[in-house]
């Protein structure tokens, strides 16, 4: 071995393989940080000292492999191709081993100096893959280092066989064969490329792929030199090639080999067929040599998350559990959890009676004990009356969410969207509007097709959103007690379902949609939710909607207390809202609403949650204090009336923030008032149809 | 296995992460890298699919954020074609899949 003073060695590995701990172990405090020359990536470099020999060590960035996409898979290439280290240490996590070894593999192309620190093997036999590092060695034809890096294991060896590698001249590293047919035009563009004093600068064949891949940092390269003037210029620092690089350059400023990737280009060979033909050709040699040092241990018996995604995920049971999901979620919170409502509304009525007696002696005005009773009271105690179902559904939704099956049902519902001729991704805008419409069409821009996009959008109002699930299932525990509660909310959530898909089909015949494609998706594993995953989430989605609605309501309520009381002393139906229900009474009349279903159903698009405010107010709850706003509305109206409300009410125009968000996010005014009359239409026919159907069938 | 997987993420029918390996016929570790390297050359990209509000999706709320939360708090994970995959699949001829 030669006596060695002075040695660089370069420590890369893919990011997060322990790099930074190995780093840090052999330099200490010998250590300088800095950045790369005109990059923001971080420069590390520090010093070793063996025996005789002071090593430089440098960390350079963590990246993936050798092609010039990132700054930190340039700055690692440069770095070997220029600075030349004395031998490079190759950290791989052994628990990772594929992905880190396609970098080893690109490493080698560039040089064969290097040595591998088989790190993380504790990690990789817990989960059953024991690693033969001799057989590894033998493969790549390189020293393997077994280390375990947080405990400090194996470093010293490590760096050893660094500084062995380094006084050493290795024998060519393994080289990746590619298929015949791309070998033969890697052989051709060596042919072109050899004869070259630019290739003299670089390993030929490495070069020769980065030519087929028409390597951007090449070509940058290369223009560079061409495009100065003189020898000392043209003449790159590094290097001592003279004046026939010169003399090269200037023949000619096209980099060598165009005239044969042209030729390549011209029978179908691209760049990205060469580029997708070498990664594709390196994972599967990698998956081959893999096959010959490392043993499987396979586990006892399937894990929990198999056996259950053999259910839950198959195509003849997951749709019947996906169902039966829903409607026990649908069931508990919007009908089992009535009586909690209605024990609300009683409370705000108790509360309304106890407060007023207060202001009479404090001598308020009688205007003022009014709103507060009939107006504030009366309104926000209806709202108030839908919290608890609100926040049960928030408690399932987290439920389903952390146990890891809301994945397996959005993975299921895109099956359901490519039925629908939609995209797989729609799934997702149309889940979140369940919660909200607006974040649920602003869930659209993962949809990179703008038709795609628009159909979701102009879909996401036939989705009911918390706030009218909210005032339909107070509306459905009035008129359908009991077990036919579930079944009301069931037809209704099936309406729902149904005027999408059809609405889907039919826009998808209007709005014509270009192509299909799907997507791949990372299941999280199956585990039982934590206390605090679920309940604080519910909490702050409830928060979230009090503190939105409450403005709202507060105002919608002082508004609509002003509409009905104004003029004083006249009867209800003459006042302002009687008026303004009198004018509409030609749309609900074909469908059975009276002018205070119409009045409510107007001040519900400044926000779907007012609307049981609204009706709290008109049906004058708290005037009749021993009456909760369910006693109050069965007795004027039919079940039938109710039942077409509540389809109406779900399918109609969306609230006012769902049409802004439908504005700016499509960016068409056009659009967004054909969605808002698509959907005033498509409901008044849905209602009209239940309701003389209901009719003619004799239920009243 | 680069190109069968690219070849699946233009079928119609999406796929689970253990469900894409199964057909390709490579373990669930290796097919994760190989995503991952097809991200990293642009063919594919991964998306945080669900959480309106998050990066993956929108960088913010055209509404002031106020109604995001009601949104599911957290996002999936999903790759799907790029414009690039996109344009190297019509250019190509279709990879048979191992299982197919």
């Amino acid at each position: 071995m030669q006596l060695m003073k002075d040695l660089k060695i370069a420590l890369v590995g893919n990011p997060n393989v322990g790099k930074s701990t190995v780093f840090n172990a052999l330099t200490g405090s010998n250590q300088q940080v800095g950045n790369w020359a005109g990059k923001t990536v971080e420069r590390k470099v520090g010093t070793v000292k063996r025996s005789d020999v002071n090593i430089e060590l440098i960390d350079l960035p963590g990246t993936y492999s050798l092609t010039a996409y990132s700054q930190e898979e340039i700055i690692t290439r440069e770095y070997i191709l220029r600075e030349n280290p004395a031998a490079i240490m190759a950290l791989v996590d052994a628990s990772n081993l594929e992905r880190n070894l396609y970098l080893v593999l690109q490493i080698l192309e560039l040089t064969p100096k290097v040595v591998i620190g088989l790190n993380m093997l504790d990690l990789a036999r817990s989960s059953g893959r024991n690693i033969d590092a001799g057989k590894l060695a033998q493969w790549l034809k390189v020293p393997v280092v077994e280390i375990i890096a947080a405990k400090g294991d194996g470093l010293s060896d490590f760096l050893d066989a660094a500084l062995v590698m380094a006084g050493t001249s290795p024998q060519a590293a393994i080289s990746v064969n590619y298929p015949p047919a791309v070998e033969e035009k890697i052989v051709a563009m060596e042919d072109v490329l050899r004869p070259t004093v630019w290739a003299q600068r670089y390993p030929l064949r490495w070069l020769a792929l980065k030519r087929l891949e028409r390597d951007a940092e090449l070509g940058k390269e290369w223009n560079s030199i061409a495009n100065t003037n003189s020898v000392a210029d043209a003449t790159p620092a590094c290097c001592d090639v003279g004046d026939a690089v010169t003399y090269e350059l200037r023949s000619s400023t096209e980099l060598p080999g165009e005239d044969l990737l042209q030729t390549f280009a011209a029978s179908g060979w691209d760049h990205e067929q060469f580029e997708m033909a070498f990664a594709d050709a390196k994972y599967s040699f990698i998956s081959e040599i893999i096959a010959e040092f490392v043993t499987e241990t396979p586990l006892a018996k399937p894990s929990l998350t198999d056996t259950l995604d053999r259910l839950a995920l198959s195509p003849v049971w997951g749709y019947p559990i996906l169902i039966a999901v829903l409607a026990l979620v649908f069931w508990v919170s919007f009908i089992a959890s009535a009586p909690l409502g209605d024990l609300i509304s009683q409370g705000m009525t108790w509360l309304a009676n106890m407060l007023v007696p207060i202001l009479r002696l404090a001598h308020a005005p009688v205007l003022l004990q009014e709103l507060v009773k009939n107006g504030i009271f009366a309104g926000v105690g209806a709202v108030l009356s839908f919290v608890p179902q609100m926040a049960l559904f928030f408690v399932f939704f987290s439920l389903l969410q952390d146990s890891g099956y809301l994945a397996r049902a959005a993975f299921l519902g895109d099956r359901f969207m490519q039925l629908m001729g939609l995209h797989g991704k729609s799934f997702f805008s149309l889940a979140t509007s369940y919660g909200c419409n607006v974040p649920g069409i602003m869930a659209t821009r993962t949809l990179e097709d703008p038709k795609d996009r628009l159909i979701t959008m102009l879909l996401n109002p036939l989705i009911p959103c918390v706030p009218r699930l909210g005032v339909m299932s107070a509306v459905v525990a009035a008129f359908f007690p009991g077990s036919r509660g579930a079944v009301a909310m069931l037809s209704l959530l099936g309406i729902s379902g149904i005027t999408l898909v059809l609405s889907a089909l039919f826009l998808r015949k209007s709005v014509i949609k270009t192509e299909k494609s799907s997507f791949v998706m990372e299941l999280p594993l199956y585990h039982i939710p934590t206390l605090r995953n679920t309940l604080l989430p519910a909490w702050q989605k409830t928060y979230a909607f009090l503190r939105r609605a409450w403005t709202y309501i507060f105002a919608a309520s002082v508004i609509i207390w002003s509409l009905s009381t104004f003029p004083l002393g006249v009867p209800l139906n003459q006042s302002f809202a009687g008026k303004l229900g009198g004018l509409l009474a030609f749309i609900g009349h074909p469908l059975g609403f009276d002018w205070r279903i119409m009045v409510a159903i107007i001040f519900g698009f400044a926000a779907k949650e007012t609307t049981l405010s609204t009706l709290g107010i008109l049906y004058g709850v708290t005037a009749n204090a021993s009456h909760t706003i369910a006693q109050v509305m069965t007795a004027s109206m039919s079940s039938l009336n109710a039942f077409t409300f509540l389809v109406f009410y779900m399918l109609y125009i969306p609230c006012i923030a769902t049409v802004v968000t439908t504005y700016k996010e499509s960016g068409s005014l056009g659009w967004t008032l054909f969605g808002v009359g698509y959907n005033l239409i498509v409901s008044f026919i849905i209602a009209w149809l239940i309701f003389h159907g209901g009719l003619m069938l004799g239920w009243h | 296995m680069l190109s069968e997987i690219l070849t699946l993420l233009s079928k119609e029918q999406s796929l689970t992460l253990a469900h894409l390996a199964e057909v390709v016929g490579y373990p669930v570790p290796q097919v994760e890298g190989g995503l991952l390297q097809l991200q990293l050359m642009g063919y594919i990209h991964r998306e945080e699919l669900g959480q309106s509000c998050s990066t993956g999706s929108s960088s913010s709320c055209s509404s002031g954020c106020s109604a995001c939360s009601l949104g599911p708090s957290s996002a999936m994970t999903a790759w799907s074609l790029t414009d690039k995959g996109k344009i190297y699949l019509t250019r190509t001829p279709v990879a048979p899949t191992k299982k197919a």
